[in-house]
């Protein structure tokens, strides 16, 4: 394998265990399912196709707005779905039922008029979600296999795989490339001018006559606005973290710093301008190591716990299988922490 | 489900990830990637990949100039700016707004604005009688240009320095 190769399988396909991508599902899915369950995606069946502007997507795939009672039954069956795949039941198919009544439903709307991009990274972390194996834990399926064959060592222990890392890394990925566009998209239209103009301090007072998707939370921003040389900074932090972004996939450091960073200035961004980024928020859940989470406050109770009353010495890691190999001596198996290169990685739910 | 086994160069077997199953998920990870790389170089949109470039074009004069919604409010005649999403559903402002610029710059406009502002007054009409908004019935829906200098408390912003009256739709007898 060329070094270009060992470098991908080392990124994407470090193993790990499958706790990280479980809690992942469970909230990602779940979140989805509350934000949009009193939401009405059939109303699109009402508008007059004056307003319709087919997208790319739905002009190659020839997908016609549906009628409202089709539309009623769509987003009952994705919303059905979304709660299914967040509990982990019939993890496999609702997570594709949700990626695909997802694509249609959430794309509808881009063919009316403005194709908004805040809820693009839900269509493409559904899409990881259904490829993957984010059913292996904190599950429903998972309860029930348990029960069904509680001797099996796989119905027990899912096993450190690199199969349980690269959706996270996927969503990590395409936050990256997210964020980079936007400020190379700011650069490339304006230059420095975005950033050492009245440009942002304009832009929060516009937001203020009712411009953007949504309004703003607070008045705070008519009082940003009116300190320019404080508003420039936050415009040059902006780009900043927007350019600096790709830096959290390959830096500890740098996520420990730029995600918060990113997230604090999409809350603000909806407190003093008012465009709503909530689905982006959703996708900042992948960045959250929930099993080193589970791992210290596991540790913490055992260790207010009296002596007597601790458990064995728990594994740190979870067991893998043991497969003799018939002919040969029998390869080091993977555990988490190891990876293509022989080094302990610096994945998703591992050193993060 | 039997585990896969796929023995890498140094030895270590991962028990679920095949060497086809890993090549597989790298042509489909490589396309995401190549999907957004594109239309970030191209500068394009192609839904759900996107070049990311909302509020990107620098604001230069403290001026605001958009297409709006207008209700004539049936027996007074107040006029009331329709921006909110109760009013405008499925649309947002942004998303109406696009959908009004676009139509705007399309041959035989008249015609189709006509039909646009018909159609969000029928849909107003709608939500109003199925208690959907609170807003009051309509004796018509105008599409203004509105135009505002920019005040440092958005005290103007029901009062707008400059209106041209694009087009008036009445409602009709039989709508309300």
């Amino acid at each position: 394998m060329s070094w270009g190769g060992r470098q991908w399988t080392q990124f994407w396909f470090e193993p790990v265990t499958a706790t990280n991508l479980g809690v992942c599902r469970l909230l990602f899915f779940g979140s989805l399912f509350l934000f949009y369950l009193r939401r009405d995606l059939s109303a699109w069946a009402d508008v007059s196709p004056v307003f319709l502007s087919p997208i790319a997507l739905f002009e190659a795939l020839h997908l016609p707005v549906a009628s409202r009672d089709t539309l009623v039954g769509m987003q009952t069956v994705w919303k059905l779905s979304l709660a299914f795949s967040s509990l982990g039941l019939l993890t496999r198919p609702s997570t594709w039922t949700s990626f695909a009544l997802g694509v249609y439903l959430l794309g509808l709307a881009h063919n009316f008029g403005k194709a908004h991009s805040h809820d693009a990274i839900l269509v493409l972390t559904m899409g990881f979600m259904a490829l993957s194996r984010c059913g292996d834990s904190c599950s429903v399926d998972t309860l029930l296999r348990r029960r069904q064959r509680p001797s099996t060592p796989n119905a027990r222990y899912p096993v450190a795989s690199g199969e349980y890392g690269w959706p996270i890394k996927g969503v990590w990925v395409v936050l990256a490339l997210v964020f980079f566009a936007a400020g190379v998209a700011k650069l490339r239209a304006s230059g420095l001018d975005w950033i050492a103009s009245d440009n942002l301090s304009i832009m929060i007072l516009q937001n203020y006559y009712h411009r953007a998707n949504a309004d703003p939370l607070t008045s705070w921003g008519l009082h940003l606005a009116g300190h320019p040389w404080l508003v420039r900074g936050v415009a040059a932090a902006t780009v900043g973290v927007e350019l600096a972004f790709p830096l959290v996939l390959v830096s500890r450091v740098a996520r420990a710093i730029l995600v918060p960073g990113l997230l604090l200035m999409l809350v603000g961004i909806r407190l003093v301008m008012g465009p709503s980024f909530e689905q982006f928020a959703f996708a900042f859940l992948f960045w959250v190591p929930w099993d080193r989470l589970a791992r210290a406050s596991r540790t913490k109770r055992l260790a207010r716990s009296p002596v007597d009353d601790r458990p064995n010495a728990a594994p740190e890691r979870a067991p893998t299988l043991r497969r003799p190999v018939p002919s040969a001596p029998a390869p080091r198996r993977f555990r988490a922490g190891d990876s293509a290169g022989g080094r302990p990685g610096d994945g998703p739910g591992q050193g993060w | 489900m039997t585990p896969y086994r796929a023995v890498l160069p140094d030895g270590p077997v991962d028990p679920l990830l095949s060497p086809w199953r890993k090549r597989f998920l790298s042509v489909i990870l490589g396309i995401v990637i190549a999907g957004s790389v594109v239309t970030l170089v191209a500068s394009t949109e192609h839904w759900p990949f996107s070049r990311y470039s909302m509020y990107s074009q620098a604001r230069r004069t403290y001026t605001l100039t958009l297409p709006r919604l207008v209700g004539v409010v049936e027996g007074t005649g107040e006029e009331r700016q329709l921006y909110e999403f109760k009013y405008i559903q499925p649309f947002d402002q942004a998303r109406l707004r696009g959908a009004l610029v676009k139509l705007l710059r399309r041959t035989g406009r008249e015609a189709l604005l006509e039909e646009a502002v018909r159609d969000c007054l029928r849909r107003y009409e709608a939500g109003r009688r199925a208690r959907a908004h609170d807003g009051p019935p309509l004796q018509a829906l105008r599409l203004y240009r509105l135009g505002w200098n920019l005040d440092p408390w958005a005290r103007n912003v029901e009062h707008p320095e400059h209106k041209q009256l694009i087009l008036e739709v009445r409602a009709r007898g039989e709508g309300r």
